[in-house]
């Protein structure tokens, strides 16, 4: 009988997990972005970055974690065609790969349903900026946008290749 | 790894001791990135118009070994023109760090194969002030690139 129940809550729990995620919700040039909870690996002031030679202007260089060099970029040229403030920086897993972005501040985290997730369609030619956003919901009377970690690696991987 | 280490506007380049045949002083301005000498067949590569760093005097021009170990001849030579070759280094190769993936499809991946952090006037490892970027050249890979035109 303790078995089932243990198996019953275990179960319970996972469709907890599996319908719904953790997003880290933070603001850029006065808009709200986030990427999911999951894929970040840290959150620090932004001190110095390192410039390289040959880069497209979104990517401001790298910066030194630890003594290993991350790639930046800057959400709002990417978005915006706007410098971000060098405030804050939001640090990948390392097993995605050694990126970092800046960003304004830490908005929150958000803690969302699957249902309420808007997810964007996309259209594979379109081209656009839309392709790097996953998703959006509505959080604290505004919108949040998904953005897509791997598309946006994908995307600038395409544009400079 | 031993390098020579060459001072550049925002970075230091590394460049392999064993790619190496000799240097020699160059101070002349050079004004095309990549220049090919059609009586000996040498390749004249100037580093700073590379890099986008027009204003990086050269100093030194690197004669790249020759694949074939012919050292000792002067035609289809490679020739690197950079900023002054300033010191020598011995890098730990646990040191140096590939390339973010993202960087593996950017021009830069064509010229460069790994980067350090390197402490500047011999500043503390935790001390990041004192900290300098350093880039490594892949002189073969470089070659390799204009060869196949894709470093123009």
């Amino acid at each position: 009988m303790s078995d089932y129940a243990n198996t019953e809550e275990l179960v319970q729990d996972t469709a907890e997990t599996v319908n719904n995620e953790k997003f880290l919700v933070f603001s850029i040039l006065g808009k709200l972005y986030s990427f999911p909870s999951r894929l970040i690996g840290e959150i620090a002031l932004f001190d110095k970055v390192f410039p390289l030679p040959l880069m497209p202007p979104y990517v401001l260089g790298v910066i030194n974690r630890y003594s290993a060099p991350y790639a930046l970029f800057d959400i709002g040229l990417l978005f915006q065609k706007t410098p971000s403030p060098r405030n804050k920086i939001i640090i990948l897993k390392e097993d995605i790969d050694r990126i970092a972005f800046l960003i304004d501040d830490v908005a929150g985290i958000a803690d969302i349903q699957n249902e309420e997730l808007l997810i964007v369609e996309r259209n594979a030619d379109s081209g656009d900026l839309t392709d790097l956003i996953r998703a959006s919901f509505k959080w604290e009377n505004g919108d949040v946008f998904v953005l897509d970690a791997n598309m946006i690696i994908s995307r600038v991987s395409k544009e400079i290749a | 790894m031993r390098v020579f280490i060459c001072s550049y506007s925002w970075f230091s380049l590394a460049i392999p001791m064993d790619c190496v045949s000799s240097i020699f002083l160059y101070q002349e301005k050079i004004n095309h990135k990549i220049d090919f000498n059609a009586e000996n067949c040498n390749i004249h590569i100037s580093l700073p118009l590379l890099f986008n760093c027009p204003d990086a005097n050269v100093q030194h021009g690197i004669i790249l070994k020759d694949g074939n170990n012919n050292n000792d001849s002067m035609e289809n030579r490679v020739i690197l023109f950079s900023t002054a070759v300033e010191s020598e280094k011995d890098l730990l190769t646990e040191n140096i760090y590939p390339l973010p993936k993202i960087m593996s499809v950017m021009q830069f991946a064509l010229i460069f194969n790994g980067i350090f952090f390197n402490n500047r006037h011999g500043g503390t490892v935790e001390d990041k002030t004192t900290k300098e970027l350093v880039l490594l050249l892949d002189p073969r890979q470089l070659v390799h690139n204009i060869h196949k035109e894709l470093i123009t």
